[in-house]
Formats: C-alpha cells, structure tokens, sequence
C-alpha cells in the first residue's frame, strides 16, 4: 500500500509539472537521506541515483553556506550548457529538484513552484 | 522489496569506490582529477553510490564517501538514514590506519548504535600487511564489531562484506549482539 506521504508528494508534483505547461522535463521529491520520494519524467530518469547526488549537492551546498556563516538558501539554478537549468527547493525537510527545457521561461516556473511549495497554490 | 542504506566510509585510496564499482552493473560517478601528486590519479569528490540487489528481497542502497579530510563535511550529510556503515582500511599503509581513526570516531560519536564492519581491504596484495587483530587493536573496535579481510576488487568477497553487515542489521544492531555475546 502507497504511503500518505507518497501520496501527497506525487500529487504535488505532478501538479507542479502540469502547471509549469510543458517547461519542465522532470521533476522529483527526494528525501535528505538520499531516498527518492515521487517522480515525474518525460524523459530518461533514474530516480535513485538523481536521489543520492542531489542529497549531496544539498549537503555540500548547506557547508558552503555555513562556511560564509550565510543564512540558509531558498533556491539553486544551475544553468547547464544547453540552456537547460537544474532547479533544486528545500521542502519540508526534502528537497524538490527539476530539469526544465532549454531557454525556459524561469520566472513562470519560479512562480509555480513558489506557489506550490508554499502552500498557495 | 526492502531496501537499506549502507555508508562506505575509509580513508583516501583504501578501496571504496572500487567496492561500490564491483558490487553495482550501474553506479554514480564523481572522480575527478587529483590536483597534487598521489598515490593514484582520481579521487572521489561527492559520492559514490550504486544499487546491489542481494535477493528477491532485499536490496542494497551503497553511498560512498570522499576519503580526503577536506570532504569531511559530506560524511554527515551522506550518512544520513544509514542502516550500517563499512570502514575501509588499506591494509597495507599505516597512514590509512591513522587516518581512519578520525572517521571511526566521527563515526563512533555521531552514530554509537549503528551496526558496522571494519574491511580491512587489499589483503591480496603482496608485501607489509596488518592483519585484523592489529586494525582491531589499533582502532579499539570492540568486540562485537566484525573486523574482516577484504578484496574490494573481487565480487565475492565485497558481497561478503555486505552480508556480514546486513546480518547485523536484520539481528538488530550492536546491541542485541552485545547482549548475545
């Protein structure tokens, strides 16, 4: 049987990638502990492995904050060669990381995700 | 199917990725060059992590960590959720010894009832050797803790590795052994 957490991630996400109209090529909740929560993909994923770098890069990313003594960071964009961006958002103790199409509208998909991960939309 | 979370932990060069790469068909990878001359020419500076799959049931997630001091903030970070860990050591380089004591006891503290194994790897290999008694000795492993010979490069004594661990788990840790003992 599908836990109530599954549940509501999956549905979570699939609203998000619905609602981002095509921006997206997949989306995932993963845990910290590097366990892939719920998925959505149009394209080749492998969900555990996407978990445990993505766990990493959060882990690594929080050091370097620490190190600055900054406080705790709201989003990561990670413009790849293709004009395709890697998307990571903390969420309730996981962490929600997407994969748009190249030259997206980010500021559309910023505002999708703001509202949905807040709780607005 | 259920799944468990397994740390590789272990100095620079005492054999984890090559764990991970003999147990897994697919596995993570995150080498990259080594900047000042070393004892070998690629270094792990995120994670390692692949999947092992032992039976109908049971599967294992591997996540491996950087060996280099440096990357010290990463071994919390990854051992997050961890069912067990394995300590790699060189067995033979003395330096390896020394360098894990630091982790074994970051490991010891942070994490003082999670099932472990201490591999003492590279046991095919000709020339000095310590043998487990001494890494034993020389980390204060308790007793309950399997200290085991290992070739990381050989698939049948990786898994081996992990059994002994996964054993420990599905007993219910280091202390139900203790109380066995």
């Amino acid at each position: 049987m599908m836990s109530a957490t599954y549940e509501t991630f999956n549905m979570l996400i699939e609203n998000i990638m619905v609602s981002c109209r095509g921006w997206l090529d997949a989306i995932a909740v993963v845990s910290e502990d590097g366990t892939p929560i719920a998925y959505n993909a149009n394209i080749d994923f492998r969900p555990e492995f996407i978990a445990a770098a993505t766990a990493a890069i959060g882990g690594a990313i929080s050091a370097v904050i620490e190190l600055l003594n900054a406080k705790s960071y709201e989003k990561v964009d990670i413009q790849l060669q293709d004009k395709r961006y890697l998307i990571i958002r903390s969420y309730k103790s996981h962490y929600v990381v997407g994969l748009t199409k190249p030259n997206p509208n980010l500021g559309f998909i910023n505002l999708i995700l703001e509202a949905y991960l807040s709780g607005r939309a | 199917m259920k799944s468990y979370k397994i740390l590789v932990t272990g100095p620079f060069n005492a054999g984890k990725t090559t764990l991970v790469r003999t147990l897994c068909k697919e596995y993570l990878d995150t080498d990259k060059r080594v900047f000042q001359k070393a004892v070998k020419s690629m270094t792990t500076v995120a994670l390692d992590f692949g999947i092992v799959k032992i039976d109908e049931n049971r599967r294992v997630r591997l996540f491996g960590t950087p060996g280099q001091e440096r990357f010290s903030f990463l071994w919390k970070t990854l051992s997050i959720g961890m069912d067990g860990y394995i300590l790699m050591i060189d067995s033979g380089d003395l330096e390896s010894v020394k360098e894990a004591e630091k982790i074994y006891r970051f490991f010891r503290i942070s994490a003082p009832r999670t099932p472990h194994v201490i591999a003492v790897n590279k046991y095919d290999k000709p020339g000095f050797k310590m043998g487990c008694e001494d890494v034993r000795k020389l980390l204060e492993v308790p007793p309950m803790v399997p200290v085991k010979a290992t070739m990381a490069i050989n698939y049948n004594s990786a898994l081996s590795l992990v059994n002994t661990l996964l054993k420990l788990i599905d007993k219910g840790g280091l202390v139900t052994l203790r109380e066995e003992i």
